[in-house]
């Protein structure tokens, strides 16, 4: 591959508008509540299990007939409820209990790593208790098998899934923005990150927006994992474990306080983990003749991103002062 | 109007204000006063419910809200000016304000807008504003409106005169009493301007290391010398 083709640069997109929603979601949760939620991506696999029960289950019978394509419809749709309803859970029942007990920041995190593995391992259960041979295609067969591609003129054919990413991630990227400047619930959200006490003095009730905000992570990493199942090769609940790694460079990358900034650091991570190991596998192929495949190796090329941003601007993207430079 | 009954109040294991009881009267001015560090925001941390109450009872209008959150003390008329981080920089004045009647059908909070505008015009030539770029006095404006939006009962401004030029302060604590004679508001008053606000107050409390050494008339307070002389530079 010399140019990269349509084809790659929108699975690309796709991956990073997907790790662009992860990141956000980790971020929002780290604003409002200051947890540190590693059982982000746990939940994002929860959203891709949840869309290949539907896709077994359900639409797999509509193989040959349009309602097929209302899985990308649906599927993310259910996954986003599940998923959101989950955290909520989550942060009723195990976070908002310790910090009360006022549990250090050290503390929930580990607590967001119990229920991390406490998930995965249910989600394993549950695979477990699906007839075997419903098992044996959703952890062994490749998702893509399933899939249908869409013929579009002059660009040839592409997975819809691949679209419905970036268009997802920009949909929640604008929908974010006016739902936090012309809401009032929006306004408050932000009133409550930048001074909880403030906000609690002046009538604001606060932890109905750590409920909010706990729901809308989960909605986006469920939404995010729904899509994802398309594009991993067969779903397996320890896939998680690679994949919070990349969301927590892609929201350091953005800043860590930065919702804007996560989205940004998170698409930056998740395009860059896309294309660059495969630029450098195709021009070592070139020099030398033979293939390595670096896709292998991909956290590398983001971890590497996170150092050089750092160093650059310690409080991430959103920390640089971009009108400063603009004017020079 | 408002009445501590026994008060103990701290933060974690802290224990900073002990067995305080007083009562604010309706429309009327009730004055802290004390050294620094003698538990005077600590006690008003207490009453609102962002510090831990051990023991002790705080009553609005005759109803129990000593365990109540602070936001629902807001909606039920208390409103809180606290002496530091009183307002959100990086929300525009208009989005404090609104904020600061959150949960009131938008057009009661256009018109209590109207309202603090009239006594805070400069105010309304800065709604589009980050709230980061107002000036000292300014913020200081914001804050105090920021507390009247909910139209609330009792008032409680802790240091409101804090870090502003004497012809501000001066003129702010005017504007506290016509908070009382003009918009019929009960206020309690934390305050370090000690002459100044015991003069436009009618009851007074001075407290010492968390205990309080006088609840009374202002006026009696004022004109105590030797308390005066001993805790509050006042000759």
């Amino acid at each position: 591959m010399v140019l990269p083709s349509f084809e790659f640069l929108l699975s690309s997109a796709a991956a990073g508008a997907a790790l662009a929603l992860l990141s956000m979601g980790v971020t929002l949760t780290y604003m409002t509540t200051r947890v540190s939620n590693f059982a982000h991506a746990t939940m994002a696999i929860t959203g891709a299990v949840t869309t290949l029960i539907l896709l077994d289950r359900i639409f797999a019978g509509f193989r040959d007939s349009p309602l097929y394509y209302g899985l990308f419809i649906v599927a993310p749709i259910v996954a986003a409820l599940v998923v959101g309803a989950l955290a909520v859970i989550m942060y009723l029942v195990a976070i908002r209990p310790l910090i009360r007990k006022g549990t250090s920041l050290i503390g929930l995190m580990i607590a967001t790593l119990a229920f991390d593995i406490i998930l995965n391992n249910l989600l394993t259960v549950v695979l477990q208790l699906t007839p075997a041979q419903t098992v044996g295609r959703l952890l062994e067969a490749n998702v893509k098998g399933y899939l249908v591609a869409i013929y579009v003129p002059l660009v040839g054919y592409i997975y819809p899934h691949r679209l419905l990413l970036p268009l997802i991630a920009l949909l929640v990227a604008v929908g974010l923005h006016l739902f936090l400047t012309r809401t009032p619930f929006g306004i408050s959200m932000r009133a409550s990150i930048e001074n909880p006490q403030l906000a609690k003095i002046i009538g604001i009730d606060i932890e109905r927006i750590y409920v909010v905000s706990w729901f809308l992570s989960g909605a986006t990493a469920g939404m995010a994992g729904s899509l994802l199942a398309f594009e991993m090769p067969g779903i397996s609940p320890a896939a998680a474990y690679l994949y919070i790694v990349s969301i927590f460079a892609g929201s350091i990358v953005g800043g860590i306080n930065s919702i804007y900034g996560a989205l940004a650091g998170g698409f930056l991570v998740g395009s860059m983990e896309a294309i660059v190991p495969v630029m450098l596998s195709d021009l070592y192929q070139l020099l030398t003749g033979s293939y390595v495949d670096i896709l292998r190796y991909q956290r590398m090329f983001s971890f590497l991103l996170l150092i050089l941003v750092l160093l650059v601007a310690p409080e991430g993207l959103a920390g640089i002062k971009w009108r400063g430079i603009r004017r020079g | 109007m408002l009445k501590v009954e026994s008060l103990n109040v701290g933060y974690g294991k802290f224990h900073i204000v002990f067995d305080v009881s007083f009562e604010v009267k309706e429309r009327s001015i009730f004055t802290i006063v004390g050294p620094n560090g003698g538990g005077k925001t600590t006690l008003l941390n207490g009453i609102m419910g962002i510090a831990t109450v051990f023991s002790g009872r705080v009553l609005l209008k005759g109803q129990d809200i000593t365990h109540l959150p602070p936001h629902q003390k807001a909606r039920l008329g208390i409103g809180y000016m606290a002496q530091t981080d009183n307002i959100f920089p990086g929300l525009t004045v208009i989005e404090n304000l609104l904020m600061a009647a959150y949960g009131l059908p938008e057009s009661v909070a256009r018109d209590r807008m109207e309202t603090v505008f009239t006594y805070y015009p400069v105010l309304k030539r800065r709604t589009g504003q980050k709230a980061r770029s107002l000036s000292g006095g300014e913020r200081q404006m914001l804050a105090i409106s920021m507390t009247l939006m909910r139209d609330p009962d009792v008032i409680m401004l802790d240091e409101p005169t804090s870090g502003l030029a004497p012809i501000l302060a001066k003129d702010l604590l005017k504007k506290i009493a016509a908070m009382r004679d003009e918009l019929k508001k009960t206020v309690l008053l934390v305050e370090q301007n000690v002459k100044a606000a015991l003069e436009i107050s009618d009851d007074a409390m001075l407290l010492v290391s968390g205990r309080s050494e006088f609840v009374g008339k202002a006026q009696a307070l004022l004109s105590d010398e030797a308390l005066g002389r001993k805790y509050l530079g006042v000759k």
